[in-house]
């Protein structure tokens, strides 16, 4: 008997996904979620109120505690809203403290003469307010937030047992309040666990079909790279190699010209290396421009090449949001700007010389291809000796004295396009664009003035200095 | 992340969900059930009938939960609503105990029922589960509370109940109309951007090894006397037209690569090891060219790197060693190999005349392509120090092996060549 090959664990979502987090345009669906249970919330606590008006003794904790309900519903409203993405822990710490705070308040408006426990609005609305943060929230922190409300409903049940109208045992009633609570934070958890597993599940296979998909145009691609740097090259420098080779000597004139083809070739290499994935996107969207028959100027200013510190999560949202922007109704062609700096150093791609030791304004020893080698003297050669001995021991020193940190750096990108549609139809246009933005940068900004429409975005980059 | 799920999923996953949510709630509702009516048993033995009903639903719960068959989602509605019958009839026939019929207590089970709805793959179907639940709940119920001496009251919390769910799932049916032409976008950028990495890793590559045959061959040309070429010149130049000729250079590169890839290499001795690196032939080359090299340190550890970095370690250090040659006005240089429990550190020093970051910028290929971008895509790191007049310290540290038990560091001085 033959048994099966065991199918491969999937990896596990992130203890700190949510939908809203994972799928940003699904999480723009499930807003209007917000909206709806804080109107139910605020409406069946104002009913609820007003009906049990002859057990209400303190009139003003009853009104507090409706205001505080509504204060919390309010606060779910706002944090929920798609362009204040991502609803955070503390928004949600923030609308379960309100909720439990309302419920106190509204127990202690009926102390003693709280006629039926479940009659009570606060667990019902502390409840549903825990449902709705089930696109925006993770299950774990949904079921910490519901047992804990859930807690401190029952405990307040049990102490008002005494008093209550129904004669059975106090436990009954503590059930009763909690299962108020419990059963819409334990639906919402479950809601929450099983949809991060879906999307999570997908977002695994479909990066594995695009590492397959990718996989298999590496051959093309090699042979278009090597193509492309064989044709520049063989205009000049091959021919000239196998002519020198042919002759079987090197006149002064080839040596020249060995030297200018030296210094082209490096040209040529450094201006290409400097190219980074946004060149490339703006490049291919000029073109795409240009197909349409428009004139387009695509400015882009990142001297510092900070876009190569931006990870492929945002390099397609940036990238996707560039693409929505060039071909948005409207779009003027000559407008788009897209501007990186940042508050630290430039990513360390870019060649950094480590300034160890010594005088910083020591004037530059010229170096050039045609540098030969120096005799170098016995006096030199023992000075070159401690010379060496010197900065071996400065670099260690220095290596010792610069242990690896970590520590955060943040680019800012800005992008301005000119665009003649109305407001509200770029805005529709570009929220699912954004809501994908703010999942992966922070502090997403967008400001218009009139037809000039202005993104600015930060991204986090954790660098470690030190040996680098 | 920002691959999201693609319209055709939306629907199947947020019924999925929605249905797991459901489920819980009921499960909440029965479990809640059971425990209050076994306290109240304590009291009222009639009411422990009552808790087989509720446990005989919540097993058909979990059944229909695992496993999704329509029979156990009807199997569900018919036990549940003749659980709803037995233990409204029970709970509320207990006297002098329940005021009225809108009892929380009795709603549960209601609830519960009510929560078959998540079983709907469509919004629509959801609906018509909850609606068919929902009066089969509350007929059930209103014949049993004709069977007591409680008044009747319509029971707001069932309803509540359904009309939530109801909202959720149509909310969930139509959710995302609007947003279905974004989601094909990101995923066209996110393969785009895969695209663009392996073609920049790829281009990569192709410059470095450009600079290390081309421009170094320029160079050498452009430094030699004019005359007949020398052997050394003459061979070189074949290897290089030779390479670029092959219109396959890079795709052979990673073929070698995969296939050294295997643990050949853990099975050499140490010093074969040595004498087989890149490292080894790179300076090897260098003191061709006449260049003093004088290797220290625990040369032996190299045979931790796996074939791919020691092939990109060797590069990246004779490009060191050919800038001390052109640019160091010095004769000799030192490599020191260090090496730790997780890292390899390869140091070359000379003693030349040095150079400042402003002066390299136009010159700085080499340092950034063969040096530096070389060990960054190893995972390792580089870190140069360096002064007009006080020559050039380069540290390469790349991750290697770890270390075994039987690799003792055998720290070995070398003289110079």
């Amino acid at each position: 008997m033959t048994r099966a090959t065991p199918t491969p664990r999937r990896p596990r979502a992130p203890a700190s996904a949510s939908q809203q987090r994972l799928d940003p345009i699904g999480g723009l669906a499930a807003w209007p979620l917000a909206p709806v249970v804080s109107a139910i919330v605020v409406t069946y606590a104002v009913a609820a109120t007003i009906s049990r008006m002859h057990e209400i003794q303190l009139i003003e904790l009853a009104v507090v505690s409706v205001g505080v309900l509504m204060i919390a519903a309010a606060v779910l409203v706002w944090a929920a809203r798609p362009d204040l993405a991502p609803f955070t822990r503390i928004r949600a710490i923030v609308i379960v403290a309100l909720g439990l705070a309302a419920h106190l308040l509204a127990a202690a408006s009926t102390w003693q003469f709280n006629g039926m426990i479940q009659d009570d609005f606060a667990p019902i609305g502390l409840g549903l307010l825990l449902l709705a943060l089930a696109p925006f929230r993770p299950w774990k922190e949904i079921l910490v937030l519901g047992g804990s409300s859930a807690t401190v409903v029952g405990i307040t049940a049990l102490v008002q047992s005494p008093f209550l109208g129904v004669q059975t045992p106090p436990v009954l009633f503590a059930i009763i309040a909690m299962t108020q609570v419990l059963a819409p934070a334990l639906a919402s958890a479950a809601y929450s666990r099983q949809v991060v597993n879906s999307i999570h599940r997908w977002q695994t296979d479909a990066r594995r079909a695009i590492r397959a998909r990718t996989e298999e145009s590496r051959g093309p691609l090699a042979h278009e790279v090597v193509d492309h740097r064989l044709t520049n090259l063989g205009a000049d420098v091959l021919p000239f190699f196998a002519d020198v080779l042919g002759r079987q000597e090197l006149t002064a004139a080839d040596i020249k010209r060995a030297r200018s083809l030296a210094f082209q070739v490096r040209r040529v290499l450094v201006a290409e290396v400097d190219h980074t994935w946004l060149d490339d996107l703006i490049a291919r969207e000029r073109i795409g421009l240009t197909d349409r028959g428009l004139d387009p100027l695509c400015v882009i200013a990142d001297p510092d090449r900070r876009a190569t510190a931006f990870d492929s999560d945002q390099r397609a949202a940036a990238g996707a949001m560039i693409v929505a922007l060039c071909t948005l109704k409207g779009f003027d062609p000559t407008s788009l700007v897209v501007q990186i700096d940042g508050s630290g150093a430039a990513p360390t791609d870019t060649a950094q010389v480590t300034q160890a030791f010594g005088l910083r304004g020591a004037l530059p020893t010229p170096a050039t291809d045609t540098t030969t080698i120096a005799i170098v003297t016995a006096a030199q050669e023992q000075a070159s000796a401690q010379a060496r001995t010197q900065a071996r021991a400065q670099a260690q020193l220095h290596s010792q004295m610069q242990p690896r940190r970590d520590d955060r750096d943040v680019d800012t990108i800005t992008i301005q396009v000119v665009t003649s549609l109305p407001p509200h139809q770029r805005r529709r246009a570009l929220r699912p664009y954004l809501s994908v933005l703010r999942a992966v940068f922070t502090r997403v900004r967008v400001t218009s003035r009139q037809a000039l429409l202005t993104l600015k975005f930060n991204a986090e980059r954790t660098t470690i200095k030190g040996i680098k | 992340m920002s691959l999201g799920l693609p319209g055709h999923l939306v629907q199947l996953t947020l019924a999925r969900a929605l249905a797991r949510a459901a489920h819980w709630f009921a499960l909440t509702c029965l479990m809640a059930a059971v425990v209050s009516v076994a306290i109240l048993s304590l009291h009222s033995p009639e009411l422990w009938v009552t808790v087989g009903v509720i446990v005989a639903m919540g097993a058909l719960l979990v059944l229909f939960t695992r496993h999704r068959r329509i029979a156990f989602a009807v199997a569900y509605l018919v036990v549940g609503t003749l659980g709803v019958y037995v233990f409204t009839t029970t709970v509320l026939g207990v006297p002098d105990a329940f005021p009225a019929s809108n009892m929380f207590l009795v709603a549960m089970p209601k609830m519960a029922l009510v929560m078959v709805g998540g079983a709907g793959i469509t919004a629509i179907g959801g609906v018509l589960w909850s609606t068919a639940a929902f009066i089969l709940a509350e007929a059930s119920a209103f014949l049993a509370i004709l069977t007591t001496t409680v008044p009747y009251r319509p029971d707001l919390f069932t309803l509540s109940t359904y009309l939530v769910l109801v909202g959720a799932m149509v909310l969930a049916g139509i959710d995302r109309r609007a947003s279905n032409a974004a989601q094909p976008a990101i995923h066209r950028a996110v393969q785009d951007g895969a695209n663009r990495q392996l073609r920049d890793a790829l281009d990569t590559r192709a410059i470095a090894l450009l600079n290390d045959t081309t421009v170094a061959q320029l160079v050498a040309l452009s430094l030699a006397e004019p005359g007949a070429l020398s052997p050394g010149l003459t061979a070189s130049l074949k290897y290089t037209l030779t390479t670029l000729h092959d219109t396959n250079w890079l795709t052979d590169i990673d073929a070698r690569t995969t296939t050294a890839l295997q643990p050949t290499d853990t099975q050499k001795s140490p010093s074969d090891a040595w004498l087989s690196s890149a490292v080894y032939t790179a300076i090897e080359r260098s003191r061709d060219r006449g260049l003093v090299v004088e290797v220290t340190g625990d040369r032996d550890a190299l045979a931790r790197l796996d074939a791919e970095s020691d092939r990109d370690v060797g590069l990246a250090v004779q490009h060191c060693l050919v800038n001390v040659i052109l640019h160091a006005g010095v004769a000799s240089a030192e490599v020191a190999v260090e090496s730790d429990l997780s890292t390899i550190s390869l140091l070359i020093t000379d003693a030349g005349r040095g150079f400042t970051e402003s002066e390299s910028a136009s010159d700085r290929l080499g340092i950034r392509q063969s040096v530096r971008r070389r060990i960054e895509q190893l995972g390792g790191s580089v870190l140069i120090w360096s002064r007009p007049g006080a020559g050039t310290n380069v540290r390469l540290t790349v991750p290697a092996a770890p270390i075994q038990p039987q690799d003792r560091p055998n720290r070995v001085k070398r003289p110079a060549a």
